[in-house]
């Protein structure tokens, strides 16, 4: 393993000016009583090196004279002053999930920069590092599912507002040890983005839980899916060849001067089980079913492996970051939700692409009524983009059920992307099947609406 | 057309299959064929014959055979109506009883100038590429018939999605193109496994993909959980493009699947019945092509699986009293490494007078092999595992190959042999051999005894008959040592005998020449020391085992 002291920091060369701005409009925030801006620093692990590609300002909370009540113990903080003062560590670990959701896989926070005066900066240091290991955390289970290892260095930088001079410790989060001192460089970044499409179907019925958490029955759907994605049975191909673990990404860099994209074809061995094996169980039945245009990012110089854990977390993250930003969505189950089938609708993905940093591809997430301009506010936000108008949002990725669709009673093969043979009997008995079942249904619909008439 | 294409066809299995259709039916049966081959290669694989067969149990045949074969043809015989309709560019023969009775192959070349016999080259046993899928099936009970449906729908779909990795990492998809050769094809070994992908990643299409959907079902309920492993094989040709080979194998296993639909679907009928499905090739004696059996699991023991047995048997002209189907000729249970029939590698042997010799099937059994160290006292132990893999790969007896350590135990549970004997080092002969094979494997056996090596040569006329009529390797013991004679040639005139003998105190890697110099050899009478006793354990095969 490689000692803290040897990684090297590296900003996008044209984050060059950005701690003279920050700096000016942090001076403009302490005036107005903010003591500390908080920043969330978005960018790859690549070998011995950390590469950032922006920036994103922890949003300061809108609502001056709300209540709010942290895990800081501090409660009815009626006014900017006091809560810009003291650090409310839920908040900034909320704010960071949400720029974690937006992020493609291989891209994560991989720090933060705090502007602030020297005292306030250390009355304030214990905050910081435990957000740091919150954010790691959260970006591990969002990614991971906590299937695979997550890096877990992570960058604390101190901009000092009175004497503007910068200091910055990489920190293991996980393994605690001493911090070592690094040095911001900036450097001319570029991202590859790994292009591929992974469409699933998944069945599984599994254990019902007490509480009425969505969230977790779903994570329990996609956990054995998710495992086989980690493990060996996942093949991939990168523009048509496959390649060892530790070979490079792209062996000749000058050649990709006109292109940032590698093409990935994934496929699943499915043949992770050789016994006949039944079992019986009292369980719930989920189909998940997923088409998912994946760009995950990587810096130029990753190797294989990076490339592919890359992919999975871009595809893990797309799903949880969906999942619970569905759930949140979701009002409070009725009694009963158990009795009756359920359908649920994730939010389509509308992305915009990050103006430093090459070829950064971001997330935001509409639900079924949300436009373009929802994601430029999200995007501004959250992530301190200066998008502007709906062009620059690309929607057109994804498109929500239409009525028929969403009476249909399963979706399970919702991705035949090649129909049978048309003389194969089997097809054509499942074919004859569904006829037969679709009669069936408009009868009882009928039926029913003849009943409900009279 | 008048200028009939040609159409090449096996004759010894057109009168093998016939005559054991007339075991199971009678002779006088009127009846007609079926031929099931290759239109591409102008190929008769498989001629059968039926006294009467429906559409059904037609497609159930279709979909146990392997995925280049179809119904092509039919044999007229006689007056007797056909009872299948000749596909379209397909074949009839007409023929006469009489010329399948006495083998009159010319005479049904005249009647059918399209025949010819099948080339020197085409033919043997075929090489072909093994895959496995599995995946899990639930099943919500009141709903299982409809749900399990579904389930094997949605797995045709993503089998139409899979691509297949060969050993040296090299992809075999539908994005193969004609021209390209495929990697396994010319290639020596006889059979490839490949590693069966499902792609993950279709084609970009023009649409929005769905945004991901969730659907839960009502409540909680009970639920079938079944895993289903589908190991499928598809022949392999040397003349495959990837595009021909994949194209094979997605059609194999789309009849894999088919049957095991079926099956899964007449099990759920079945209260209580399992619904563990297994995997089963066969290449029955004079077949070209492999036959594609997957059953459930509990079958093989039941009395039930000697009835669907007996019914494939009958189906498919295989023998009536003797076993094609038993789980010990499964071509996916091999024990991998071992040498199977290493006699068959046996050439440039000048024969004396007239040689017979063991009916195929059995593995290579000497010192030293699964890392057991058996030096200087376990030849009569690796005769016996010969013998019983002889049984157990011809399907006339069930369970495994021994160990040194449960024979030991055996031979102890029958108070031949006191405790302490499990676990030593201790000689075994043919009488201990007779016990084992009677107790764990109820196998009856004869014992020719000899006061001399020399009364062994005498006695050679004994062991021609055996090999002739049972064929079972013979286990011989005697002036310290154990072998197993797996053939005999002799002269009757001059008496002269020599010995096709199996050596099971060969030390060597199980590979071919070191092991056939080692182990495999014709020896004359003198091997046998004159001074010494030899007995001989014939291993005799049970009756109607099917």
């Amino acid at each position: 393993m490689l000692a803290l002291q040897e990684m090297a920091l590296l900003f996008e060369k044209s984050l060059e000016t950005w701690p003279e701005t920050a700096l000016k409009e942090s001076l403009e925030l302490e005036k107005k009583g903010a003591d500390i801006i908080v920043y969330f620093l978005c960018g790859s692990y690549v070998a011995d090196e950390i590469h950032v590609a922006h920036i994103a300002k922890c949003p300061l909370p809108d609502t001056i004279d709300a209540e709010v009540t942290g895990s800081t113990g501090i409660h009815n903080l009626n006014n900017y002053d006091d809560l810009s003062k003291l650090l409310d560590l839920d908040w900034i670990v909320d704010h960071a999930t949400k720029v974690l959701r937006m992020l493609p896989g291989g891209v994560t926070i991989v720090g933060i920069t705090a502007i602030c005066c020297k005292k306030v900066f250390t009355d304030q240091r214990l905050v910081l590092a435990s957000a740091l290991k919150k954010i790691q955390n959260r970006a591990a289970a969002l990614s991971t599912l906590d299937l695979a290892s997550f890096p877990s260095r992570m960058v604390l930088i101190h901009i000092d507002l009175t004497t503007k001079k910068m200091q910055t410790v990489i920190t293991d989060v996980v393994h605690r040890g001493p911090d070592s001192p690094s040095q911001v460089k900036y450097a001319q970044l570029k991202w590859i983005s790994l292009v591929t499409r992974v469409a699933v179907d998944i069945r599984q019925a599994i254990d019902v839980i007490n509480e009425d958490d969505f969230y977790k029955e779903f994570t329990n759907a996609i956990k054995p899916w998710a495992t086989s994605l980690h493990s060996s049975d996942t093949v991939y191909m990168f523009d048509d060849e496959f390649k060892d673990d530790a070979e490079a990404l792209v062996k000749d860099p000058k050649k990709m001067k006109n292109s940032n994209s590698v093409e990935v074809f994934m496929y699943m061995a499915s043949a992770s089980s050789s016994e006949p094996k039944e079992s019986a169980k009292i369980g719930e039945v989920f189909e998940v079913t997923f088409d998912l245009a994946v760009r995950a990012t990587v810096p130029i110089k990753s190797n294989i492996a990076e490339a592919k854990r890359a992919i999975n977390q871009h595809i893990i993250r797309q799903l949880m970051g969906r999942a619970s930003l569905h759930y949140e969505s979701m009002e409070l189950q009725e009694e009963g939700r158990r009795a009756s089938p359920a359908l649920h609708q994730f939010p389509r993905a509308a992305t915009t692409v990050i103006p430093s940093g090459g070829s950064l591809l971001v997330y935001d997430f509409l639900f079924e009524g949300d436009t373009a301009d929802d994601a430029i506010k999200n995007f501004n936000a959250l992530l301190s983009l200066k998008t502007s108008t709906v062009e620059e949002i690309d929607e057109l990725w994804e498109r929500n059920l239409n009525e028929g669709e969403k009476e249909e009673p399963s979706l399970i093969i919702q991705h035949a992307h090649k129909l049978p043979e048309p003389d194969n009997s089997l097809s054509f008995c499942l074919i004859l099947f569904g006829i037969i079942f679709l009669i069936i249904a408009i009868v009882v619909v009928a039926v029913v609406s003849t009943t409900g008439g009279s | 057309d008048s200028r009939m294409k040609e159409w090449s066809i096996d004759w010894d299995l057109l009168y093998q299959n016939y005559t054991n259709f007339t075991a199971w039916e009678g002779e006088d049966v009127p009846c007609f064929g079926i031929l099931f081959g290759s239109k591409e290669f102008s190929r008769i694989h498989l001629p059968l014959f039926t006294k009467t067969i429906d559409g059904p149990t037609l497609h159930q045949m279709r979909s146990l055979m392997s995925s280049d074969l179809e119904l092509i043809g039919v044999i007229k015989v006689g007056a007797y109506d056909v009872g299948v309709t000749v596909p379209k560019g397909g074949i009839e023969i007409k023929l006469h009883r009489e010329h399948l009775v006495i083998r009159d192959s010319d005479g049904i070349k005249r009647a059918n100038s399209f025949l010819v016999d099948v080339p020197g080259a085409d033919g043997g046993v075929p090489r072909y590429a093994v895959a496995r899928i599995s995946f899990n099936v639930t099943l919500r009970q009141g709903n299982e018939p409809h749900e399990l449906a579904s389930a094997f729908e949605a797995q045709l779909t993503i089998i139409e999605t899979m691509s297949f990795l060969t050993p040296d990492k090299k992809v075999i998809s539908s994005r193969s193109t004609d021209k390209e050769k495929s990697p396994i094809s010319g290639t020596g070994s006889p059979f490839v496994r490949l590693l069966a992908m499902q792609c993950l990643s279709p084609p970009p299409g023009e649409e929005e993909s769905l945004v991901p959907i969730v659907r839960v079902a009502k409540g909680a309920t009970e639920c079938r959980i079944v895993s289903v492993p589908l190991e499928v094989s598809a022949v392999v040709l040397d003349s495959d493009s990837s595009l021909a080979l994949h194209k094979r194998l997605l059609e194999a296993f789309r009849r894999r699947l088919d049957q095991t639909h079926n099956i899964m679907q007449t099990a759920l009928r079945k209260k209580g019945a399992s619904l563990e499905v297994i995997s089963a090739l066969f290449l029955p004696t004079g077949w070209s092509r492999h036959l594609h059996i997957q059953q459930t699991a509990v079958m093989e023991s039941e009395e039930v699986g000697v009835e669907y047995r007996r019914r494939l048997h009958r189906l498919f002209n295989l023998p009536r009293s003797f076993p094609a189907l038993r789980s010990g000729q499964n071509l996916l249970s091999s024990t991998p490494g071992l040498l199977r029939d290493i006699h068959k590698n046996v050439k440039n042997y000048k024969s004396c007078g007239e040689i017979a010799v063991v009916r195929p099937g059995y593995d290579y059994y000497h010192y030293m092999q699964q890392g057991f160290d058996d030096c200087q006292w376990g030849c009569a132990y690796r005769s016996l595992q010969t013998i019983v893999s002889w049984f157990l790969i011809n399907g006339l007896a069930d369970g495994k190959v021994p160990t040194h350590k449960e024979i030991q135990q055996c031979l102890v549970d029958i108070q031949d042999k006191p405790a302490n004997f499990v676990g030593s080092k201790k000689w075994i002969g043919s009488t201990e051999l007779g016990f084992v094979l009677e107790t764990k494997y109820n196998i009856q056996y004869k014992i020719m005894t000899t006061n001399s090596g020399i009364e062994v040569a005498e006695r050679a006329r004994e062991l021609l008959y055996h090999f002739k009529r049972v064929g079972s390797p013979v286990m011989i013991g005697g002036g310290q040592l154990a072998h197993t004679i797996l053939g005999v040639d002799m002269n009757v005139e001059t008496g002269e005998a020599r010995f096709l003998v199996l050596d099971p105190h060969y030390t060597g890697r199980d590979e071919l020449p070191a092991a056939l110099s080692g182990g495999c050899e014709w020896k004359t009478a003198k091997f046998w020391q004159a001074d010494a006793f030899y007995n001989c354990l014939m291993p005799q095969i049970p009756i109607n085992v099917i």
